[in-house]
């Protein structure tokens, strides 16, 4: 298992190499130039002379690859720069960010979880009976609400008819409940047909029939036997979207004011803010590979099969 | 509109203890004779200031802002200048259409216009409690023109040569060569604002970063939370109107749909959007809140939104083609329908209440699609399908824009709209930021969505820019027969020491960019804002820049 571990984190090296190379890459790749995002992002109008200055003060004028390593040379430090609008250090910026978003997908997955899981089994259990109709059309209801529609609707029912909960910020745990809510509607539709569709296709097993026979209670079965097997599809479908979950949280968090990763990304894509698009393309892609490794290692625990295959 | 003798005008609340609030103004002396010295007072007289908090409210006024409050260094761009402006004082103010003292109670300006002595009022303090004397606004002002070059968008920092110290509370500044807006200049938010010793790092240099963020401006900052909020307090010490609110707390909400549900839900007393025009607060949220018992109010007019014709390239190159695009835009169904009424229609390119620009005889084109279409046909373009031809070639103009803004891409497709009826295909260009930038740096366009600075920027700031080839507004007039000679006359202009010349001269600009027909104004933008009138009243904009909550009063 610790040789698979580190086999995994070693394979990180040639990834993140090439995900250095794509950061870079692509960032130049960007419409309009370097200096003058540097200066529009400063709020300095560019002219001929300033585009100079900043070409030579920033190192804009050496030949690419020498550019590349020594950007490289640095990120391995995870130091990206400085940021061109906010003038703090990329990587500050970026953790304090990522901090937000982990609470919000965190927070957000716990409610998936919480849900899904409750909805699968009885789905399963009643199978095609009034309780799994139901689950159906609340799960077709959820996949088809975008969030930038369903966000507004929540604060207008919980926030400003009600008043229970604020409409924006990330002050208090109250602050967490609706983009919370907003963010896991999707995936609590998904994962519930998911569980639901696994459970029942593994509850026509052998082993169930030999557990009953056993005399097992059905309860033991499901819980024990059956739910264990059936959350592995669910599992690795989760290790993916939570990647997701924090990268395509910027719509949830700009609805909500939320500080997190996606509003940042955001302000800085439109500020042309190129050490932070590069330091946030390389944290992304460094989150993606280690939640997939951990949903590996998951699904290994829960499936004893798997060990063999490492 | 302020003219050449700067009338001083005192705004400090007096007699507070007994009569409670009051704004009082007076005259104060000054040469209409632009060639004569002059002494000028300004409005932060201590005799005027605010003679204490006793009476003001404990209460605090919580205000939605697009934007965190950045990094605080009144030496550069990295914060919204409103925010800038709440914590630094400039040497002057612009206030409701005049230019006020600020650090600066008085200044004598010499005879030749190159040298501006300002006096301080010595009972001025930063919020820390240190004086502001000669010594620190020298420090500042040495510490902005060490990196003059990246300023010089503003002509004060192309002809702004030293400061020097008088004595302990006067300090001169040495010019090379006259700026009549100098004043006007020095009120801006950024970069010459004066903070305090304890705000400069240890090597003394403010480009990157300061120490703290110390200066005598109305507020001090109490608390922040990065990408949240800012809390500033009031500061006992200001020595002009101290704010009724003791707390202002500003809350960083990007959407503006989102800020207007926290003020239905009184977690923010005001929202506004100071770009105007529906960039952020489109006309349905703005008529929805008035509809719901806010006070939505509109701020008087204080820029305009324009489309600049390329005069060198395309089609637009014709003087006559320009014309009949003028006259075939329908102003007043754009001010309606594009921008649900929020602003009013431009005539000018200057409002006429900006300095050196009332003037009856420039060219209005006035919406009339038969003109259009006869100004057309003179020339020579027939219609041939839908649009009209000339030699062959189609009458398609490019309209170049920022695509992440909305408003601006249906304003686009309603002057397709408005063209297509005279026979002219308008090709709409939405392009990032960058692109849009470089693309109008280099004239690739034919028409561009552009807007004038707005106070206190216009006329000196604005006008100086259409000499640099980094402007639009440069692009756009480069083909005009006339263009050195408009270069020539904003220089003239910006470097007048007679009022009269100056006003001639900014006649000649705007007399010779109406005839050309380089711009077609559209609308006045105007501020719109919102708030809740049981928390706050009192509430004025005057500027695309600056607000002045000092003057808001708590309920």
């Amino acid at each position: 298992m610790a040789k698979y571990v580190i086999k995994r984190l070693l394979i990180l090296i040639p990834i993140l190499f090439l995900v250095s190379i794509i950061a870079f890459g692509l960032v130049r790749l960007m419409p309009g130039n370097a200096e003058v995002a540097y200066l529009q992002a400063a709020g300095i109008p560019p002219t001929e002379e300033l585009i100079e200055t900043v070409r030579k003060d920033m190192g804009y004028d050496r030949p690419l690859l020498v550019q590349y390593f020594d950007w490289l040379g640095k990120a391995v430090r995870l130091d990206f720069g400085i940021s061109y609008a906010s003038k703090k250090v990329v990587s500050e910026e970026l953790f304090g960010a990522l901090q937000y978003t982990a609470k919000l997908a965190g927070f957000s997955s716990l409610i998936v979880l919480a849900v899904s899981i409750p909805m699968g089994i009885v789905s399963a259990v009643k199978s095609n009976k009034a309780p799994d109709n139901v689950n159906r059309v609340v799960a077709f209801v959820g996949a088809s609400m975008p969030s930038f529609w369903l966000g507004p609707l929540l604060v207008q029912l919980f926030s400003l008819t009600l008043g229970w909960l604020p409409v924006q910020g990330a002050m208090s745990f109250r602050h967490l409940i609706l983009p919370s809510i907003t963010m896991s509607v999707l995936y609590i539709a998904t994962y519930s047909r998911l569980l639901r569709n696994s459970l029942l296709e593994n509850i026509s097993k052998r082993f169930v029939t030999y557990s009953r026979a056993r005399g097992v209670s059905e309860n033991k079965i499901i819980t024990n036997h059956v739910l264990r097997t059936s959350m592995i599809p669910v599992v690795t479908t989760f290790g993916i979207n939570f990647g997701h979950m924090i990268a395509g949280s910027t719509i949830v968090e700009v609805l909500f004011s939320w500080p997190g990763l996606g509003r940042l990304i955001i302000s800085s894509i439109a500020a042309r803010d190129f050490p932070m698009i590069q330091g946030y393309i390389v944290l992304m892609a460094v989150i993606f590979i280690l939640v997939n490794l951990a949903t590996d290692l998951i699904t290994v625990v829960l499936d004893p099969r798997m060990r063999e295959a490492l | 509109m302020k003219k050449r003798r700067l009338k001083a005008v005192i705004l400090g609340l007096t007699s507070a203890a007994v009569l409670g609030v009051s704004l009082a103004g007076c005259g104060g002396s000054g040469s209409s004779d632009g060639n004569q010295s002059e002494t000028t007072t300004g409005s932060s007289d201590s005799t005027t200031s605010d003679s204490g908090s006793s009476q003001k409210s404990d209460k605090t006024l919580t205000v939605a802002i697009t934007e965190d409050v950045g990094t605080l260094n009144p030496h550069s761009y990295g914060s919204p200048m409103c925010v800038q402006a709440l914590i630094y004082e400039g040497m002057t103010r612009y206030v409701n259409d005049e230019v006020v003292g600020g650090i600066a109670e008085s200044w004598d300006i010499s005879d030749d216009g190159k040298e501006y002595t300002f006096h301080l009022d010595k009972k001025n303090v930063f919020s820390d409690g240190t004086p502001v004397n000669a010594d620190i606004v020298k420090k500042n002002f040495d510490a902005v023109l060490k990196y003059k070059d990246e300023h010089n968008w503003m002509e004060m920092f192309n002809v702004l040569e030293k400061v020097e110290v008088v004595d302990d509370y006067t300090v001169k500044f040495y010019l090379a060569e006259p700026y009549d807006g100098l004043l006007q200049e020095l009120s801006l938010s950024r970069p010459e604002r004066i903070g305090a010793e304890a705000m400069f790092p240890a090597d003394g240099d403010t480009k990157e970063k300061i120490a703290e963020p110390i200066g005598s401006g109305p507020w001090k900052l109490s608390d922040r939370v990065e990408g949240q909020y800012a809390v500033f307090e009031r500061n006992e010490n200001y020595h002009g109107t101290v704010p009724d609110f003791k707390y202002l707390k500003l809350i960083v909400i990007p959407d503006m749909n989102t800020a207007a549900n926290s003020l239905k839900a009184g977690e923010v007393d005001m929202i506004y959007d100071l770009a105007g025009h529906g960039t952020e607060m489109t006309g349905d949220t703005f008529n929805e809140l008035k509809g719901s018992g806010f006070v939505a109010e509109l701020s008087d007019p204080v820029s305009t939104n324009t489309i600049a014709l390329n005069s060198a390239d395309g089609p637009t190159k014709e003087l006559e083609v320009r014309q009949a695009i003028a006259y075939a835009i329908d102003k007043e169904s754009i001010a309606q329908n594009i921008y649900s009424g929020m602003v009013g229609t431009a005539d000018y390119l200057m409002s006429k209440d900006t300095t050196y620009c009332n003037f009856d005889d420039l060219t209005v084109y006035t919406h009339d699609e038969e003109k259009a279409k006869s100004i057309l046909d003179q020339a020579g373009w027939t219609m041939d399908g839908d649009y009209r031809k000339k030699n062959g070639e189609e009458l398609k103009v490019s309209f170049l824009y920022e695509g992440n803004n909305d408003a601006i891409k249906n304003l686009g497709q309603a002057l397709q709209a408005n063209l297509k009826k005279v026979g002219v295909n308008l090709e709409l260009v939405p392009e990032d930021s960058t692109v849009f930038y470089e693309s109008q740096e280099k004239g690739l366009f034919n028409m561009i969505q552009s807007e004038t600075w707005g106070m206190p920027f216009d006329p000196y700031s604005y006008f100086s820019s259409f000499r640099h080839p980094s402007h639009a507004d440069y692009a756009a007039q480069s083909g005009i027969s006339e263009k050195a000679q408009v270069d020539q006359s904003v220089t003239d202009m910006l470097h007048a020491t007679d009022p009269k010349v100056a006003e001639e001269k900014s006649h000649y600009i705007l007399k010779t960019l109406s005839d050309e027909s380089v711009y077609v104004p559209l609308v006045y933008t105007q501020v719109p804002y919102v708030y809740n009138g049981d928390v706050v009243s009192n509430v004025t904009f005057n500027t695309t820049v600056d607000v002045q909550f000092e003057e808001f009063k708590a309920k």
